[in-house]
């Protein structure tokens, strides 16, 4: 092989060497920190998932083997808690992807204000979560809220939203929750759409396809990646979701409306429970990774079919 | 309405043109309406007396606008939360984006150390937050940074972080490697290239994911109540102080939530050329 091979490869090796490095210093500072902040936490709940260890107690803390998940899994309270954040997680999905969906169509057609339109449609994901929380007791409250008198007017049902059961009160955190989440939802496959190449339309508009048609079979296809980006993300917050619960329902009535996110609180913030609430942090982690891996699974499929636009 | 005739799909009548478009616009409006009902209901909460959030039928326009509330937010508590929100969240949200715009890119480009790095980035903001809390806690105490800024500085990174990191990589994955390397054969240094070439064209998902580590660093609850307290007082504690044993001070709750909620929509409206472009993965172009 000739010298200007050599040379070529010497200097591949050059940009492969400063590129890793490069690589390495940009990420450093994120992962160094994130090791800091998610070391401890990560070693504690996996040493104390497997630990008897109640703060409120004398009891020194001792190994109790599998003790945690066992009483966990024969527990009604937490697999009530698991179908209620299920429930959420599935049908907060559903509701927001399809109103989302519908919200980002009504706006794809670009309008003057319709920069400021999003804009003010954003302002629910501003408000604090405790006002957010707050002002939605007001308004489904039932003998003084807004809601009720509006249904009353249309001689609709007046259900006694937060207090009678679950379906009332899961229905009325998934309002709220809904109300927040939407509109950045309908951004998100707002976003999408928009990144869809003009010419893909052009083509089908050749083929003479049906409207209905281009939809299904190419619009939904192509927005797949921001399902799932949606998806991922509104699974992760909605395992997380806690402040409207809080506010809202307290998990009531009863334990009718508690989630996951609630019920680790109340063992390991309130009964300081530390052994049980740590074996519900690994189940969850290990649900969230099996979730996550799914989910991204549909992404990179969705990319390469996207890709090729 | 003006209609232009590449408006109009093939086969279709001008007529029914013109009803699908009046029916877009009613249906923009009622989403406009649905959605912003509850932030009237803030709004015009914040200026009622305490009376008037309970009367049947519910008070939709007070017959005297009362602004005492505003005064009353604005004591001391409120003025110190709303001074500790704006230092806690404006450091957090600078800091996050100094860190995570360059670990974004390098985990897009380059994906230092395999899928390993990305995945565990990720991984974060599975751990439950009581999770995190606890042992943190304990960590704080050792390192005596209880009830500091510095403690919610670094505490926010730990959602933060992962967050804008998964947020920006959609938009510097997007960016067609071709325009990075001309610039290197035209001699920038790689430093130069990501500067000059790289943040330029992903400022979009810069400034959405910059953004919401604002929101989040100002509405975040939980680490505020266990790691701050009282020399910190961030926002949301002096809000959930309002829910206090004998009621819930709803005129006063509503009118701090309304100032509260009013630097984040200045934010939204600053940016509002960027959220749709913001959001648009996809649609970078060179």
């Amino acid at each position: 092989m000739g010298k200007h091979k050599e040379a070529q490869e010497t200097d591949n090796k050059i940009f492969w060497d400063n590129r890793r490095k490069v690589a390495f210093a940009m990420v450093a500072p994120a992962f160094l920190i994130l090791l800091f902040l998610a070391l401890g936490p990560m070693l504690f709940m996996w040493i104390n998932a497997f630990r008897s260890w109640r703060l409120a107690s004398p009891v020194p803390p001792r190994f109790s083997g599998l003790r945690n998940f066992l009483d966990l899994l024969m527990d009604t309270r937490f697999s009530n808690a698991v179908l209620n954040t299920a429930i959420l997680v599935i049908v907060g999905i559903v509701i927001q992807s399809i109103l989302g969906l519908g919200i980002a169509l009504l706006l794809r057609k670009p309008f003057k204000l319709r920069s400021v339109l999003m804009a003010l449609l954003l302002i629910p994901v501003l408000v604090a979560p405790v006002v957010a929380g707050l002002n939605w007791k007001l308004i489904l409250n039932d003998v003084f809220g807004p809601l009720n008198y509006f249904l009353g007017l249309i001689r609709m049902k007046e259900p006694l939203w937060l207090s009678s059961n679950r379906f009332w009160g899961l229905f009325s955190i998934l309002i709220v929750d809904s109300w927040q989440w939407t509109p950045f939802v309908a951004l998100v496959l707002l976003a999408g759409l928009e990144g869809i190449p003009r010419e893909i339309y052009e083509a089908a508009d050749v083929d003479g396809t049906r409207p209905v048609m281009v939809f299904f079979r190419l619009t939904l296809p192509l927005l797949r990646p921001m399902f799932v980006l949606i998806m991922l993300l509104r699974t992760i917050f909605i395992f997380r979701i806690f402040d409207p619960v809080v506010i809202l329902t307290q998990g009531g009535p009863g334990m009718a409306t508690e989630t996951l996110s609630l019920l680790m609180y109340n063992i390991g913030l309130k009964y300081l429970d530390i052994g049980h609430a740590m074996a519900m942090g690994v189940l969850q982690i290990i649900i969230m990774i099996i979730l996550s891996n799914i989910f991204l699974k549909f992404t990179t499929s969705g990319k390469t079919s996207k890709r090729k636009g | 309405m003006v209609m232009s005739r590449n408006q109009m799909r093939a086969g279709e009548k001008p007529g029914v043109t013109y009803l699908l478009n009046a029916l877009r616009w009613v249906l923009i409006v009622l989403v406009l309406v649905v959605f912003l009902f509850p932030i009237y209901w803030i709004i015009i909460g914040s200026l009622k007396t305490i009376g008037e959030f309970y009367t049947t039928p519910p008070t939709f326009l007070p017959k005297r606008l009362v602004f005492e509330n505003y005064t009353d937010a604005l004591s001391v508590r409120g003025s110190k939360g709303l001074l500790d929100s704006m230092i806690v969240s404006l450091v957090v949200t600078i800091l996050t984006m100094i860190i995570s715009v360059p670990a974004s890119y390098s985990i897009a480009r380059y994906s230092p150390g395999g899928k390993q790095i990305s995945f565990f980035i990720l991984s974060i903001l599975f751990l439950p937050p009581v999770v995190g809390v606890i042992p943190l806690f304990f960590i704080f105490r050792t390192l005596r940074l209880l009830d500091t800024y510095y403690v919610l500085f670094l505490s926010y990174f730990f959602f933060n972080l992962p967050f804008c990191i998964w947020i920006m990589k959609g938009f510097f994955d997007d960016i067609p490697i071709d325009l990075e390397q001309a610039a290197l054969v035209d001699g920038f240094s790689r430093i130069k290239v990501f500067f000059k070439v790289s943040i330029p064209l992903a400022r979009a998902g810069i400034a959405v994911a910059g953004l919401f580590a604002f929101i989040f660093s100002w509405n975040e609850l939980m680490f505020a109540s266990i790691f701050g307290r009282r020399a910190v007082q961030t926002l949301p504690l002096v809000l959930q102080d309002y829910i206090g044993s004998i009621g819930i001070a709803w005129g006063k709750l509503c009118a701090l939530g309304t100032i509260a909620a009013l630097p984040s929509i200045i934010l939204a409206f600053l940016m509002q050329k960027y959220i749709v472009r913001g959001l648009t993965f996809g649609a970078v172009k060179g």
